[in-house]
């Protein structure tokens, strides 16, 4: 365990020198934001979080699973609270309590004919209600503030590298399975004629899911992460016609907003989460407008000539 | 050896508890064109589920080739074009990437593969592009599905049926929107296949085309209502009696 700890510290020193490296080539004035070690841990923080979300956000917005995404993230709290209360990671508390009512949800949209967004909707707000009831009896609300909303200048060099593993893992199996999971978002019954395993894949995802918002939960907060869950991959859809490139520049929104928003976050002593938050909005609202295909801009102009040929 | 051999098959959705299958029974032997016709809601599609294997049924045995699906669903050995309902077409991929979704099983044997998942050689491309012209859809390789008409998409499913060189083929209404001269082609391929040993199953509403082509024809409504040769069982009295008995 303690070798774990100690390869996880020198890999995260390893990359922050490395973005250490990057960053003292832009202008002095960004640059000197980040000569704080605490900067320096919410700028690696984020930006994993971004990758990851961005990555994750083009299958959640493919499946339909942005309420899932919301329903799960709430749900997390009293696993938190849970947490606090035993005296462990509260990491361990949230995933565990996220990945519950995540194949609870997942359990019910194969299996049931209740409607989807009754059954989340009543589940989340259960587990978030119980969630606050424990936290208001055990904590103070700086701590109720943190988890709602991230603290993500506060990350602790333990929680970095929790995110870090849980970066690597993910992204490890999104790609190793792109093909799959490819084929199971699109044709399931295609996937299962291919011998692909579906239902191990149906919760698999759910799984990543899970471990992404409880990776985020420091850097944007259980209210807002589904934002990070949903816009980058919406992004993206909106711009391409290929899975592998929708990912691709999924990603980037994710990571630019992280920065972004991180670094505005500092400059106007804003909080963090909320600023990410905005600026991948800000993006998002971009492409609507300036999509080469199915930006509303596009088809105003477009709209207009047709009119006038007539 | 049968091709598709089911005992007494049932299946249901967990939404309500009638059957949707009601103890199917069926011999199939290899090189048929079997039509399954059958009226809306007669479980055809869900019957094409199964036999893929991407629904259990409730009760009853299935053997492809005398194999569980399982242990055949790994070789591939069956190709399935689905109905338009269950695609959604805006999903962001290109027309040949949807053919080569039906090249999965001849990827996959290489660890190389599964290292490098965006690497695919060269000779699926070969293949894919093959599948892709028979069905006059080469043009449109690189297409997104969203841009490509009712017709066009029937046709790339098929494509990816043809490159998945699969011994059995479950075709769900796949001459809807396709026009005449398309059609053609297709039943030529479709019969070239059948001469190699290739079981077909097609899903169709169209009694008096799949009463030129067919082998054989299954009634279905929750039940298999009539099985046999398509001029008998195929007639639009008999059938309009039959469905009104069930
Ligand atoms: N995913 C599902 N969930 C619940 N019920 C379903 C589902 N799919 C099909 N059914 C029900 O199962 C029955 C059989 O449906 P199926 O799609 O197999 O019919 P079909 O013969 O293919 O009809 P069609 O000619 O309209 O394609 C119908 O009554 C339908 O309502
Ligand atoms: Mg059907």
């Amino acid at each position: 365990m303690i070798m774990i700890m100690r390869f996880g510290e020198a890999l995260v020193t390893f990359l922050i020198n490395g973005l250490m490296v990057i960053v003292n080539i832009l202008p002095p004035s960004i640059a000197e934001v980040f000569q704080f070690a605490f900067m320096q841990r919410a700028l690696l923080t984020s930006i994993l979080v971004g990758i990851l979300c961005g990555v994750l956000s083009c299958f959640v917005v493919l499946k339909g699973w942005s309420l899932l995404g919301d329903a799960v993230s709430h749900a997390v709290l009293p696993g938190v609270a849970g947490a606090y209360l035993l005296g462990i990671p509260f990491a361990i508390g949230a995933f565990i309590a996220g990945a519950l009512s995540a194949l609870g949800m997942g359990f019910i949209e194969r299996n049931t004919r209740i409607k989807q967004d009754a059954s989340m909707g009543i589940m989340f707000t259960t587990c978030f209600a119980l969630g606050i009831v424990m936290i208001s009896r055990i904590a103070t609300t700086t701590h109720l503030m943190h988890i709602l909303f991230g603290n993500v200048l506060g990350v602790s060099m333990s929680s970095l590298i929790l995110t870090l593993a849980v970066s690597v893992a993910v992204l490890g199996l999104v790609y190793f399975f792109f093909r799959e999971i490819l084929l199971y978002i699109f044709d399931p019954i295609q996937a299962a004629a291919m011998g692909i395993k579906t239902s191990f894949l149906h919760y698999g995802l759910m799984l990543l899911i899970t471990l992404a918002i409880v990776a985020s939960l420091e850097t944007v907060g259980i209210i807002l992460v589904v934002a990070m869950l949903i816009t980058p991959g919406a992004t993206a859809y909106l711009l391409v016609n290929k899975l592998s490139h929708m990912v691709l520049i999924g990603t980037f929104v994710g990571f630019f907003s992280a920065v972004v928003g991180l670094y505005l976050s500092f400059v106007y002593n804003i909080v963090s989460g909320g600023a990410i938050v905005l600026v991948a909005s800000a993006i998002f609202l971009l492409a609507a407008l300036f999509a080469p295909q199915q930006g509303i801009l596009r088809n105003l102009i477009f709209n207009r000539f047709q009119r006038f040929e007539k | 050896m049968y091709a598709i051999m089911a005992r007494s098959i049932s299946a249901a959705y967990p939404t309500s508890t009638d059957l949707v299958l009601n103890r199917i029974d069926l011999e199939l032997p290899p090189g048929e064109l079997i039509a399954l016709v059958g009226p809306n809601g007669a479980g055809k599609s869900t019957l094409f589920k199964i036999i893929v294997g991407q629904k259990k049924a409730l009760r009853g045995q299935l053997r492809i080739f005398g194999e569980p699906t399982h242990v055949q669903q790994r070789r591939g050995v069956v190709a399935y074009a689905p109905q338009e309902g269950f695609i959604d077409w805006d999903f962001p991929i290109e027309v040949r990437d949807v053919v080569l979704t039906g090249r999965y099983n001849h990827l996959r044997s290489s660890v190389a593969s599964r290292l490098f998942p965006f690497a695919i050689n060269k000779s699926q491309w070969l293949v894919i592009d093959k599948a892709l012209e028979m069905v006059g859809m080469k043009s449109f390789a690189r297409k997104p599905i969203s841009a490509l008409s009712g017709g066009q998409k029937k046709r790339v499913f098929l494509a990816r049926a043809l490159a998945q060189e699969a011994s059995i083929l479950l075709l769900d209404e796949p001459f809807n929107g396709v026009d005449k001269e398309s059609e053609e082609t297709i039943i030529q391929i479709l019969l070239a296949l059948k001469e190699r040993g290739c079981t077909i199953i097609m899903a169709s509403h169209d009694l008096n085309r799949m009463r030129e082509i067919a082998d054989r024809a299954i009634v279905l409504n929750k039940r298999i209502i009539a099985d046999g040769s398509p001029e008998k069982v195929l007639d639009e009295k008999i059938i309009s009696e039959l469905f009104q008995l069930s």
